[in-house]
């Protein structure tokens, strides 16, 4: 257990929080998951259009994935992921130590079964950027210690260069 | 650990990735709601909660939620903006009382992207910024009224909101003018 301490989250962070609730009160088409992945594959294409209508061509797949880890999920969590690794064929696994949609649950236990509705988006997130930027694939989130994430990217197949 | 610094550029993102966020859910809320009425208030509602968290990491920062009339209030309000969305809304229009004032914003960042479909003209797309006025004040134990009273999405020459004070909340509390 960490020293307490406030944890600053900004306007997104409570934004996010808000939207969780939201799920779970009205009922939908979708599940609640599926409709908080939703959002943020939504989001994320939007945000990858505009923030690499300047940036050199991706050279292959691995450097999508790492410009994904790095400037991408910084831009959206204020730090890089901090491990990738890569069987090479199609399985990414990007670790996300002290993740900060997860630091709450730490001192609330209790809402540990919430945990899969705050990874959701994003999984979404991770999956519109990838195949914004040519990789289709699958995301599978979990945390087995708080407050650590480990996304699952499988690739399904990679449009190449246009 | 201590969050990393945010530069300009990250501040940006971030107002950009909140609007994008935003979007996407006022999509979502205009199709599981029949009216604009209940649209705008699930927007109202989400901001009130949004705005309850906020004010405590606006305090947490060192800011001071103790304000001795409703003109620092409302200097404290676009403080709390400019924290927080990268915007500083001009205040206007305060009523003789002191107890009314209006937040103008020329530009407003949450609609950036955004134009208002013909079914939903009563849509108070950035209600949200409203109900987080009211969350914040009420978190520092003032209730206020807060509304949209012009919105540029609906034709209008800018955006403003007005703010009513209402009352203090818990008035056993003395010695504050």
């Amino acid at each position: 257990m960490k020293n307490a301490h406030v944890q600053a989250f900004d306007a997104f962070d409570a934004l996010m929080i808000e939207i969780i609730k939201y799920s779970n009160s009205v009922p939908s088409d979708d599940s609640d998951i599926r409709f908080l992945e939703s959002l943020g594959v939504n989001v994320s294409e939007k945000l990858i259009e505009k923030a690499t209508k300047d940036h050199a061509r991706f050279t292959n797949e691995l450097d999508i994935v790492k410009y994904v880890c790095t400037e991408f999920w910084s831009s959206v969590y204020h730090k890089q992921v901090d491990t990738l690794k890569t069987n090479y064929q199609d399985v990414y696994v990007l670790t996300v130590n002290d993740f900060q949609p997860l630091l709450k649950f730490e001192s609330i236990p209790e809402s540990i079964s919430e945990i899969p509705k705050h990874l959701a988006f994003p999984s979404g997130l991770l999956k519109g950027a990838l195949c914004s930027l040519g990789l289709n694939c699958v995301v599978a989130a979990d945390c087995e210690q708080l407050p650590t994430c480990k996304f699952t990217v499988t690739v399904l197949s990679y449009r190449g260069i246009s | 650990m201590a969050r990393q610094s945010r530069g300009s550029e990250s501040k940006r993102v971030t107002a950009e990735l909140f609007t994008l966020t935003y979007g996407a859910l006022v999509a979502n809320i205009v199709r599981d709601f029949d009216t604009d009425a209940e649209i705008n208030e699930q927007l109202d509602k989400i901001g009130f909660n949004i705005g309850l968290k906020l004010v405590e990491d606006y305090l947490a920062r060192g800011n001071s939620g103790r304000c001795n009339d409703f003109k620092e209030t409302a200097e404290a309000v676009v403080k709390g903006f400019k924290i927080f969305l990268g915007i500083t809304p001009t205040i206007c229009k305060f009523s003789s009382a002191g107890d009314e004032f209006s937040l103008v914003l020329e530009n407003n960042p949450l609609t950036e992207f955004v134009d208002l479909p013909a079914e939903h003209q009563n849509l108070l797309y950035s209600n949200v910024l409203a109900g987080a006025i009211r969350g914040a004040l009420h978190n520092v134990q003032l209730e206020v009224e807060a509304r949209f009273v012009q919105d540029q999405l609906r034709g209008d020459q800018i955006n403003e909101i007005r703010v009513k004070f209402i009352r203090r909340i818990e008035e056993i509390i003395q010695g504050d003018d």
